[in-house]
């Protein structure tokens, strides 16, 4: 009986062994393409360019800080090919290349803002439904061709392009550009009541001398990618807000926009917040601004009429004053002046994006669905379509906690 | 009247049992279907569905009280001879083979969809049918023992990916408050009472219960803890996923599962939904293969009937295939949940009703 059971054992364990273990189904790392970047632009005659960044293991190995032989060159190539759709063109390169294409370490997808004009919902179902694209993969869009974006990017200060891209657009340190991942963009187009935001991306520019105002509003930090004054050692840049409108792309903010932006959806991090001084020309009062929580938001309607009311509680540390506005013992007047400014600062994206893109980017809308019993109801007011004729009520309450003796940094 | 089982197995292998054949039905995708039907209200039609089942189950666990260690055969040949009992036999029989059919092919098509690389289904097939036959072959002892040991296992998987994915919830995706309408999320929740009918196998599992006591006990604990993770698992896809993208995706379960993530690096974590969909499955399959088998003994009066196992399994292996695609078995799943609960649900509480009054005239009560 032992025995019995002895060999009913051994001989299931070898079935196991050969049928489940086995490397029949295995792909070997050396044999993949790891695909870091996807970029997608607007092709001839309504076909796409589809951009596939690889990264090079080897190299990345060499060049990290945990050794390995050092190898030469870049550790990222690109190849790129026009066709219909995404599938088409994986098929083509996959035809091309030795190894096969693979895209489970896809850490971006960029969207030329060409490509981007046209409805991307489509693509964005496509690649939330495939297996090997993961929805927290990073977009963006791309002010110049997103291959050229590609092209010109040069890891720095980081061997591994992919944890490059991760930290490059999960920006925890600045609120120059909105962080989105593919899931979050797919559920903001696809939603009634919110639109999409991307982060914009693009190349080092030249400096334009014709552009004064530009550039003085891009030595403040208000610019777009590509826009940043006197760049060197970076032919990369992202910085502003790509909005879109149903789907397709309807307005390009710079970062002063983007900071806004996060600040309305309350994910702001503490940063530099500069506010022009009223009595010194041209000098600024510069706060580290901290969002204390998320934004209170109540939307109403008055006659179908929204009405949006958005509340901010700040705390602000002060880090640099004229001389002529400090006065230690009235921070209230201070506090008044940061309140006055950011709350015009808000009113004015807020309007600007209602009136001039129509795009709700704050999602306004889910708020307003509590409004309506019934889907059908909700559908029934058009809610993309009104949003355009929306008031809003901001109020904002800065408290300065200290003169920043000892300041944080806030990164 | 009835035979007495011999083996006997305890409150929580049977709890186990019971709750995986409820709990399948989630991973095998029913919040994507409810939410087409239900839209945001999804949770609230679930929750409506829950609680009229725990009436339901309540009411059939009175209705059982005169009749402990019988089977839904034997009180079928208590209120209509040997005809009834071979025609409630049959309505099993073929409630269970559409069920296992469409079950096996699910969870096959959905282990080679959530795999990058996909292991070949018709391996994947032949290896869980191996493994039913084995099943059958040995009988309910060991399943219930295994039960006993992995639905633990599903159920804290389940529970990792409900709370791991909070971090993604929007409260927002709950408005509309009624979804498709109020009337409609009534209709729907008591619609999906349908999607309960795997209760069914308690009735079919008595005799292997202990007392009456172990089978009341089982029977609520069961069904009202099913009731709260399969509401749970449709309020938290409902606030990871808003109406109507909610409906677009299959294996709602997994969706949830992938977009797990710590921190910016540890992520696919949908591994973990790999063990949990295939386990989960693989049980409710050789769980409806063996009751399946033993409905052809019981119901039918055979005594060799583990001889039925090959040809049952042949019969699993061709309708598993009829449907073209994963999507078609899942509209097929739905219509046979319907079905279903003629033996799952109807039945048991007509037979019962009136087994109860023939005991009643019996006792002189009527």
């Amino acid at each position: 009986m032992i025995h019995k059971k002895l060999t009913a054992l051994l001989l299931l364990f070898c079935t196991c062994t050969v049928t489940l273990c086995g490397c029949r189904y295995s792909y070997e790392i050396s044999e993949m393409a790891y695909a870091v970047a996807l970029g997608i632009d607007k092709g001839e005659q309504n076909s796409q360019r589809y951009t596939l960044q690889f990264a090079h293991p080897l190299k990345i190995a060499g060049q990290s800080e945990e050794g390995g032989e050092e190898q030469e060159g870049d550790s990222t190539s690109l190849i790129s090919t026009q066709a219909n759709d995404l599938f088409t063109a994986l098929n083509i390169l996959g035809n091309m290349l030795s190894k096969q294409i693979n895209l489970t370490q896809t850490k971006l997808l960029v969207f030329s803002s060409e490509y981007a004009a046209e409805n991307i919902t489509e693509i964005l179902r496509v690649l939330m439904k495939n297996n090997q694209i993961r929805p927290s993969t990073f977009a963006a869009v791309s002010v110049v061709e997103a291959r050229d974006y590609l092209k010109e990017v040069q890891p720095s200060l980081e061997a591994n392009p992919s944890k490059f891209y991760t930290l490059l657009f999960s920006k925890k340190n600045s609120n120059y550009i909105p962080v989105t991942t593919l899931r979050e963009l797919y559920l903001d187009v696809t939603a009634d009541g919110e639109e999409g935001a991307l982060p914009l991306c693009g190349t080092a520019q030249a400096d334009n001398e014709e552009g004064s105002n530009r550039k003085q509003s891009a030595i403040l930090g208000n610019y777009f990618a590509g826009g940043a004054v006197n760049v060197e050692g970076s032919e990369t840049e992202v910085a502003g807000l790509a909005l879109f409108r149903g789907g397709s792309l309807a307005a390009l903010l710079p970062s002063r926009g983007a900071e806004l932006y996060n600040l309305c959806i309350g994910t702001f991090k503490p940063a530099y917040y500069h506010i022009p001084s009223d009595m010194a020309e041209g000098k600024h009062i510069i706060l580290n601004l901290r969002q204390k929580r998320r934004p209170v938001i109540r939307v109403t309607l008055t006659n179908d009429k929204p009405n949006i009311k958005i509340s901010f509680d700040l705390a602000a540390q002060l880090i640099e004053c004229p001389p002529e506005e400090y006065n230690a013992k009235d921070t209230a007047a201070l506090n008044r002046m940061a309140e006055d400014t950011i709350r015009r600062d808000v009113e004015q994206f807020l309007y600007e994006t209602a009136q001039t893109a129509r795009a709700d980017a704050v999602g306004f809308g889910r708020h307003a669905k509590r409004l309506f019993a019934s889907y059908d109801e909700w559908k029934a007011y058009q809610w993309p379509e009104r949003y355009s004729s929306s008031s809003f009520d901001v109020h904002v309450n800065v408290n300065i906690e200290n003169d920043g003796l000892i300041q944080s940094t806030g990164a | 009247m009835h035979k007495q089982a011999i083996i006997k197995f305890g409150r929580w292998e049977s709890t186990s049992i019971l709750m995986n054949a409820l709990i399948v039905k989630i991973i095998l995708g029913f919040p994507q279907q409810l939410s087409g039907r239900a839209g945001s209200a999804l949770w609230l039609s679930s929750l409506l569905s829950g609680l009229l089942m725990s009436a339901i189950i309540w009411l059939m666990v009175k209705l059982y009280d005169k009749f402990e260690g019988m089977d839904l055969y034997d009180i079928a040949q208590r209120v209509g001879g040997r005809p009834l009992r071979a025609i409630t036999a049959t309505l099993v029989l073929l409630a269970l083979l559409g069920q296992s059919a469409v079950a096996l092919r699910l969870a096959v098509e959905g282990l080679s969809a959530a795999t990058p690389y996909a292991i070949p289904p018709l391996l994947a097939t032949l290896l869980i049918a191996v493994v039913m036959g084995i099943t059958a072959y040995r009988g309910i002892e060991g399943l219930a023992r295994v039960h006993a040991i992995f639905v633990p296992a599903i159920l804290f998987a389940l529970a990792f990916i409900l709370i791991f994915t909070s971090g993604n919830y929007r409260i927002t995706n709950l408005f509309p408050f009624w979804g498709l309408g109020a009337a409609n999320t009534v209709w729907q929740g008591v619609r999906h009472v349908t999607s309960y009918s795997d209760v069914l196998v308690l009735f079919l599992l008595y005799p292997y219960m202990n007392n009456k006591q172990q089978f009341r006990r089982t029977a609520l604990w069961g069904v009202n803890l099913s009731t709260l993770f399969i509401v749970l698992a449709n309020l938290s896809y409902i606030l990871s996923l808003q109406y109507p993208e909610c409906s677009e995706f299959v294996m709602p379960i997994f969706q949830l599962s992938r977009i797990i993530t710590f921190g910016d690096y540890a992520q696919s974590l949908e591994a973990i939904f790999l063990p949990l969909w295939m386990l989960s499955s693989t049980l409710y399959l050789c769980l409806s293969f063996v009751l399946l088998v033993r409905a052809i003994g019981d119901g039918y009066g055979i005594q060799h009937y583990k001889f039925a196992t090959l040809p049952a399994i042949f019969c699993i292996l061709v309708l598993n295939y009829l449907p073209h695609s994963m999507m078609t078995a899942m509209n097929i799943g739905a219509q046979l949940n319907a079905y279903m609960s003629i033996p799952g649900l109807a039945l048991p509480v007509v037979l019962l009703i009136i087994a109860r009054l023939f005991t009643n005239r019996k006792e002189g009560r009527l």
